[in-house]
Order: C-alpha cells, then structure tokens, then sequence
C-alpha cells in the first residue's frame, strides 16, 4: 500500500467531486438542511416552555437555571405582549420596579406548560425569599416524546451525512467505470486495491466529517464524545460498504440513484419512527441504521454511557462486518483479471 | 524480446475473442497490430498490458510475466486507449499530473504539452475539448513515464490530418529513440507507413506476420495502371508486372495511343488482408 498513491487518488476526488453540482449539494444539503430546522423549529416540540422576560430582577438568573423552562429576553414589554399573544412566549414575566411582577399567559399555551411556568415560578420565588419549600417541584419528562422536533430531526440527518459518504464513494466508483478512467488509472502503478482503499477513506472522512458537523449545528455533540464517536464511524462504516458494493454492481449513475432511492426508504425508516414517537418505537429495531442513531440520541439527550447501549453498538459492528464481507466479495469478484469488470 | 506471447487466448462467455495467439516484438521495433473491428485487437492488448488475464497462453512484457507481476511492467509501459477515457472536469494539465503523480514522477509538463501541441488548451477542462483534442491528451499521456514500452489503440483515430501527421511524427520519434511500440489500427495506410512488421488478426487469430513490404510482394498484386487520353474523355489499362508481355504492351501504348499517366500499381496491405481473410480491415 502506497501511502503517496492514495493521497494523489484522494487529492483528484476531491477536485472532481468540488466541481460537480450536484455532489456539491449533496455535501452542503445536511448542513443547510440543519442550519434551515434550527432557524424554523428552534424550541418547537421541546418538553420545556418558552418564558419571555423584560425589565430587571433578582428573579432572572434564578430562572435562567431552571431547566423546566427556557428563558427569552424581551426586547420591550409591548414586545413580550405581542409574543405571548401570538404563542411565540407560553408565558411572559414583565419585571417593573415597585409593582409586583406581571405575568402574562398565552391562550394557546398548553395545560401542561402552563403549569410547568407557574410551578416553576413559585419555586424561585420561594428560593428567592429563602422560604423553605413546602412542596419540591422535580420537572421530569415522561414518555416517548422526551425530545424536542428540533433533535428528533438529527437521525435523519445523521443518515443522510453517514449515505453522503457512501453515495459519493459509489458515485466516484461508478463514473470511473462509466467513463473507463479506472482502466487508464490500473495501467500505472497504482494497484486496484488502492484505488478502493483511496475512495473507501474519502467516503468514510466526509460522512465522519459531515455527522460530526450536523451533531455540532444540532447542539448534540455532548456526553461521551468518544462514544459518539465510535456510533460515527461504526455508522458511516455500514454507509461506506452499502457505497462499495453500489459502485461495484451498479451500471452508471442513472441507475446508482434510482436503487438508492429504493435503499433510502428502508434505511430512514428508524429515523421515521424516531421523529413521531407515537409509531411503535421497537418497529425501528428490524432496521439497521436504527443501531446507528438511537445510540446516538441516547449518549447526546439522555447521557448514556457504554454499559446502556453497548448490545446497539455490538448489532452494529455485526452489520458492519456482514456489509464489508459482502462488499470484499462482490470487489473480489467484480476483479476478475485483476481488475475492474468495466 | 521486448514483447512475447504464446498461444493467448482469451473469451468472453461463449465467444472466443483471442484463439491461441504466439507472437513477439524486438526492441525499438514497431508492430502493425491489424484487424477489423471485434477481430481481438483490443483483447490481445488488454491482456499484454495486463487489464485480463489470459485464460491460456503467457505474455512477457520487458522478461516480466505480465499476469504474475502487472505493476512492475506498469511502471514501464504506457498505454493509449481508442476509448476517450480522461477526467471530464479535470483540466489538460490536472490530468497529466493526475498520471505523472501516479508514476511518482515529476515531468516537464510544459515540455509534453508543447510536443503534442496542446500548450493553448493546458487550463482547459477536458470536457470541453473537441474529440481529436482528447485524443492528444491521451497520447501526451501514455508519454508521460517516458515507457520503454507503448500500447497505443487506434492513436490517431478522430485526428484530422495535420493531428494525425504530427501524432505520427511522434511515434517515429520514440521508435528512433528506442522505444518499442505496439501500433493496433485499422487504418492499414498508417500501418504500412509506421510498422516495421505487421500482423493480421481476424476472428482472433494471427493470420499473417511479416514486414508490410514482404506481405505486399507475397500476396500482393503487382500491376501498371496505364491512363490515356482518347476522343470522348480518358481509358485505363492495367498491366500485371510479372507478366513477360508487360513491357511490349507499354511500349506499344506509348506509341500509339496519347498515354496521360503511368503508375505502378502495387498492392496495399487492405488488398493483402482481403486476399488472406475474405473481409475488409474496415469492417
């Protein structure tokens, strides 16, 4: 193995896929896809209400560290009235020197927010005049629906980053066999297990590349980093293998996009059943890449740790293994002659 | 040898594209590889440069066993597709040192291009050059490892003349330079003018190897053409050469009749293919 080779066959991808349209938005799709739902979701779905504020009080930090609620500032109290009145706010707090706060509650709020804000007010006013709390509120969310849209979005993206790594890596196969490039390339020195190597490395670091870049845009690169990151590469390993044995079997590019709508279907299915919590959630364990992102909400939103979810991480590797065999064997069979069947 | 092969063979499914081929090549010699199309050029070469195993038979490239050590001979050989096969969206110069940093090796890229007179369209994309275009750049870059060794597929194929002579020019170049080059066309004009021998291959079989001179006087047919002019416009005569009555009978047309041209017929290496296998080299 050529380290050198690889490098050149990696550098030339890079330039062909940079200069390609539609790799291009296939690349920056996840990324605008995850800035667009933090723009437009921002804290819809979440399990904790939005509370504006205007004015000063002792009171704002204290409510600032409730983790039942999340905190916005107002711009003016006209501007917390409009908010609340529009649903914007499920509840506003205006702070005035001499009078004593007032709240504002929105009709549209829900029954459950409703009482989240007040029990959550009570609270840190009791903390506040050191009172001692006669009852102790503990905010804990029940049921399935315990992650906000915005979050129950990352699998999908997550999938979508993990498949741009291996379409690419399929893609690139493909146009070089479509196109007979690869039969100039294996009359130089480079070998053909090289050129695999090279295009399998650059599929693998862009989807690594592209889900770590989603977890970050999603606030969801917390808790044990490392094993986000084994989930990561274990998933983008399984998208890396479906890429290899696409770009081996599949004849052109027309015909590499239609079987990968047909695969999509079956491998967003997990992140179908992720996103509405009212569909059977073990439904999504007959598929892979539910191994692959339910770990990972898990470890970023709840703080799993290996022991919870090692047996998702074992079926993972499992796929993982079965995958990569199958691609070596349809590589080594598409290799006849030592080369590429084109 | 430079090149040798016994008995290649090779089929896809049930076809039998190369049928039990032997042949070898001398250093700094050019071999005419001549056939029509699906005649077992393309499979003979694909097997000589290592992109198919032989199903029977051997190739040593260089002394190498081509199907035992493939890269070795790699570094030593280049090879011009008939297909156009460069990246679309890499530029002229991108391509070639795409190659060059395959080969691990750092060329004079302004040098090759200028050989191949392609200095004006460096920066462009290949999708954008014409078909004769691309061809050049195929050929400047089956230079590009300076090879001992060139495969070169039907190289002037789409050139218009003027590209095609310069294409030509440098061949006969890297021939005066040693180089042994392995010419498979079916543009029998190019064969004769460029290979020192020539092989026929039809239906996967050699059925003729010889120098295009030897081949010619051998089964070619030797004759004079005898043009003249006469009242209502122009009549021919052909005259075979090894005919003892030849030179009466010019002499006789000379004095009688207004001759306007006399050429010398000689056989091309089409009329010598079509004598050998029944079928033209255009087929």
């Amino acid at each position: 193995m050529n380290v050198g080779r690889l490098f050149q066959m990696t550098k030339k991808d890079i330039r062909l896929v940079t200069r390609e349209g539609f790799f291009l938005f296939m690349i920056i799709m996840p990324i605008f896809m995850s800035l667009a739902l933090n723009a437009a979701l921002g804290s819809v779905g979440t399990s904790a209400p939005t509370v504006g504020v205007f004015g000063e009080s002792e009171l704002i930090p204290l409510l600032e560290q409730e983790p039942s609620i999340h905190l916005v500032t107002a711009d003016s109290e006209q501007g917390l009235r409009n908010n609340v009145l529009e649903g914007e706010y499920d509840a506003g707090i205006a702070f005035e020197s001499g009078s004593p706060p007032r709240v504002l509650v929105s009709g549209k709020s829900l029954l459950n927010d409703r009482l989240t804000v007040g029990a959550t007010l009570v609270k840190v006013y009791r903390e506040q005049m050191g009172a001692e709390n006669v009852v102790s509120f503990d905010t804990k969310v029940v049921g399935g629906e315990e992650y906000p849209l915005r979050i129950r979005m990352v699998p999908f993206l997550l999938i979508i980053s993990a498949m741009v790594g291996g379409l690419i890596l399929s893609s690139s196969l493909v146009e070089e066999r479509e196109l007979k490039t690869l039969n100039a390339v294996l009359v130089t020195p480079i070998t053909p297990l090289e050129v695999v190597m090279a295009k399998t490395l650059f599929g693998l670091f862009l989807g690594l590349v592209l889900g770590t870049i989603i977890l970050v845009l999603n606030g969801s690169l917390t808790g044990g980093l490392y094993l986000v990151l084994l989930f990561l590469i274990l998933g983008t390993l399984f998208a890396v293998g479906l890429g290899l044995i696409g770009g081996v079997m599949m004849k052109n590019i027309t015909d590499l996009i239609t079987r990968m709508k047909i695969v999509g279907v079956f491998l967003w299915f997990p992140a179908l059943v992720l996103l509405f919590p009212s569909i059977p959630q073990w439904l999504g364990k007959f598929f892979p890449t539910y191994y692959f992102v339910h770990p990972i909400l898990a470890i970023t939103q709840d703080g799993a740790t290996l022991s919870d979810i090692w047996w998702e991480g074992v079926i993972l590797l499992a796929i993982d293994v079965v995958v990569l065999l199958f691609a070596s064997r349809v590589l080594r069979e598409r290799m006849t002659g030592k080369t590429f069947r084109v | 040898m430079i090149i040798e092969a016994e008995t290649l063979t090779y089929s896809y499914d049930e076809h039998l594209a190369v049928d039990h081929i032997s042949f070898s090549v001398d250093k700094g010699e050019i071999l005419g590889f001549l056939g029509p199309n699906g005649a077992g050029k393309t499979t003979t070469t694909k097997m000589l440069t290592g992109q198919l195993i032989p199903q029977e038979g051997w190739a040593k490239i260089l002394g190498i066993d081509i199907s035992s050590d493939p890269k070795k001979v790699h570094e030593r050989i280049g090879v011009c597709f008939e297909e156009k096969n460069l990246y679309p969206r890499l530029t002229v110069r991108e391509n070639l040192k795409f190659f060059a940093d395959l080969f691990g090796i750092n060329p004079d890229l302004d040098e090759l291009l200028k050989r191949v007179d392609l200095t004006k369209w460096a920066d462009d994309r290949a999708e954008t050059l014409s078909k004769g275009l691309q061809q050049r750049v195929m050929f400047a870059r089956s230079l590009i490892n300076d090879p001992d060794i060139l495969f070169l597929d039907e190289p002037t194929s789409g050139l218009d003349p003027i590209s095609a002579d310069a294409i030509r020019q440098i061949i006969v170049t890297e021939k005066r330079k040693g180089k042994t080059i392995f010419l498979t066309t079916h543009n029998m004009m190019e064969a004769d003018k460029l290979s020192d021998r020539v092989a026929f291959i039809n239906e996967g079989k050699i059925v003729a190897l010889d120098t295009p001179e030897n081949l010619k006087l051998k089964l070619g047919k030797r004759a004079l053409k005898v043009r003249m002019r006469t009242q209502t416009g122009f009549e021919e005569e052909t005259l075979p050469l090894d005919d003892p009555k030849t030179p009466e009978r010019t002499k006789d047309l000379l004095k009688t009749k207004e001759v306007a041209t006399i050429h010398t017929q000689e056989a091309t290496l089409e009329e010598v293919f079509i004598q050998l296998t029944g079928r033209k080299l255009e087929q």
